[in-house]
């Protein structure tokens, strides 16, 4: 089984603390990455950390071992990508699309899988 | 030194140093920092050579930083990008993807490097995380 470390902040508000940076995500970045927040909320997901990228995006990151996981939500509009990591090694990259809920619940059981 | 060209006269066991933004960086519940994958992605990563350049020169040359990763060269390499001597200052280097030099670096490396990185014990007062 995966043990995850387990944020001191929600998603929630770790998000919030990013609208306030000086280089914040758009609105409808931030918009998006609530989208996924409320997905994760559904699936009960376990909580991820939640970063800004360089390129004012939004990334959720799941760190555990040996599983670990990051979904990227791109800046304006340009979809959300995913990366899994095992032992700390890359093991599939792409892109989100399609039934985004769906294929975010396949990550995170995947995730909690082993 | 090509911009494009790995330095291979730097030893895979040297340690370089990486400034890393409060931003960068989130607590667990039991106050562990934790260092986002993100702050290894970029088109060029800056860093300083730890055999030519201290904590506090990356402090100085890097004033947004709040801690300093450590990794070493072969971490690097191993994650799939190159390492490129760009001084002055002195100790500069820049990292690279390896198959696409000035490409953003891949989800994927990017993630291995920040699993592998080692946060210094040193913190810049000056970029205290705000409460």
């Amino acid at each position: 089984m995966t043990h995850l470390q387990t944020p001191a902040q929600s998603a929630r508000e770790a998000l919030e603390r990013l609208e306030g940076l000086s280089q914040a995500p758009s609105a409808a970045t931030i918009g998006r990455a609530k989208f996924v927040i409320s997905i994760l909320n559904r699936i009960k997901s376990p909580e991820p950390f939640v970063f800004p990228t360089e390129i004012q995006g939004v990334q959720f990151e799941w760190h555990g071992s040996p599983r670990a996981l990051d979904v990227e939500v791109l800046p304006e509009g340009s979809g959300l990508a995913y990366v899994t990591f095992e032992n700390g090694v890359p093991k599939a990259e792409g892109e989100i699309g399609g039934d985004v809920e769906m294929d975010i619940a396949s990550l995170v059981q995947w995730l909690m899988s082993r | 030194m090509s911009a494009n060209t790995h330095d291979s006269s730097i030893p895979h066991d040297t340690v370089i140093y990486r400034g890393i933004k409060p931003s960068e960086i989130a607590l667990d519940v039991h106050g562990n920092p934790v260092i986002s994958d993100g702050a290894f992605r970029s088109r060029e990563l800056s860093g300083f050579r730890a055999d030519r350049a201290s904590v506090n020169d990356v402090f100085r040359e890097y004033p947004s930083a709040f801690r300093v990763a450590e990794i070493t060269v072969r971490e690097i390499i191993d994650a799939g990008c190159i390492v490129v001597t760009d001084e002055p200052p002195q100790g500069h280097v820049n990292i690279y993807r390896g198959d696409k030099p000035g490409y953003r670096i891949s989800g994927g490396a990017a993630g291995r490097m920040a699993k592998r990185a080692r946060l210094n014990p040193a913190q810049n007062p000056l970029q205290a995380p705000k409460p």
